[in-house]
């Protein structure tokens, strides 16, 4: 494959990869131009290989989840609160003091979810994903992106409703 | 009018928190909650539909592509990166290792020559027969103590496991 082929076949799939690195990094820009960067690298590397891969843009969501997680984990630029593990309730007290407005509230409730329901929620609501794609780039089955979906839509309502009730 | 819209986007809206939504019903809350005429019971939705709409237009700038442009004469710049962090890890590993091996021939003449001194053992011989019994009578007094202990010990082990072993 040529530099030119790359950028002709595979490029085009940079916003989608860019948004998904944005959602997992929990908004941070640097940090997510750095995953797809490194997600374009492993490409090309495997250029030669890239023709056998049967739903590419499911294998570069997967890459580009994976490579996210392990920035995230390693600390890259600044340690941040994991948000799979600590309590919901910590975690929307500690955010309360960034929440300017209920669009920011609203953006904070998602970036807040444990990121096994942020990636589910994103690629379905941001990227207008079917199940059966959801599927394929989490490596789930579908009854777990229908629940994870489920959850995380739950716990943003509630978040909003929380929001709404105390006249924020 | 407004009421029936209401009726029929509340509708919508609580098959989406439940996760049973379909695309096109998504799309259709996307394009309402984006709109101006928001029923004001809805309100409270509207920032979650707005900012997922906004963060579906976020896209990687095109100038990331002349960042580390690949090519095979020129690869990308994090390969290069990645191949000095190979080497500085190599490099460290080297100096880890002269380090141990500066340090270790110091350290051991100074246990050897700990091992070769000589002890004059003449001076601590007992020389009375009762005093020599009495100290006998005592070793073999501790040495018997001990092995009881650890007989009691062991048994009480044995019976422990025995317990956990026993099926509920």
């Amino acid at each position: 494959m040529t530099a030119k082929d790359f950028r002709e076949h595979i490029w085009p799939y940079k916003d989608r990869l860019y948004r998904f690195a944005l959602r997992l990094t929990g908004g941070d820009v640097a940090e997510a131009e750095d995953v797809v960067q490194e997600v374009f690298v492993k490409l090309w590397r495997q250029a030669h290989a890239l023709a056998t891969i049967q739903n590419l843009e499911a294998w570069m969501l997967r890459l580009t989840r994976n490579l996210a997680i392990d920035k995230q984990r390693g600390g890259y630029h600044r340690r941040k609160v994991d948000l799979d593990t600590a309590p919901q309730a910590v975690l929307l007290s500690a955010a309360q003091p960034d929440w300017h407005d209920s669009y920011e509230q609203a953006r904070v409730a998602i970036n807040q979810l444990p990121e096994a329901l942020r990636s589910v929620m994103h690629l379905r609501d941001v990227e207008g994903m079917s199940y059966q794609e959801i599927c394929e780039v989490l490596d789930l089955s579908m009854p777990q992106v229908k629940t994870n979906l489920h959850r995380a839509r739950q716990r943003v309502r509630e978040a909003l409703i929380q929001h709404d009730a105390h006249g924020l | 009018m407004m009421h029936m819209d209401y009726k029929l986007i509340k509708a919508m809206l609580d098959r989406y928190f439940e996760g049973e939504s379909s695309l096109e019903e998504e799309a259709h809350l996307r394009t309402y909650f984006g709109g101006e005429e928001v029923d004001s019971r809805l309100l409270a939705y509207k920032p979650l539909f707005v900012v997922l709409q906004a963060e579906a237009q976020a896209s990687l700038p095109e100038a990331q592509w002349d960042r580390w442009q690949p090519s095979p004469d020129k690869p990308a710049a994090r390969l290069r990166v990645q191949t000095y962090h190979k080497w500085i890890a190599v490099a460290a590993s080297v100096a880890l290792a002269l380090a141990v091996w500066r340090w270790y021939p110091q350290a051991a003449p100074a246990s050897q020559a700990q091992a070769v001194a000589v002890v004059d053992w003449s001076k601590y011989e007992v020389t009375d027969p009762e005093e020599a019994l009495r100290i006998t009578k005592k070793a073999l007094g501790r040495t018997s103590r001990e092995l009881n202990r650890g007989a009691k010990k062991a048994a009480s082990e044995i019976s422990r496991v025995k317990k956990m072993a026993k099926p509920l």
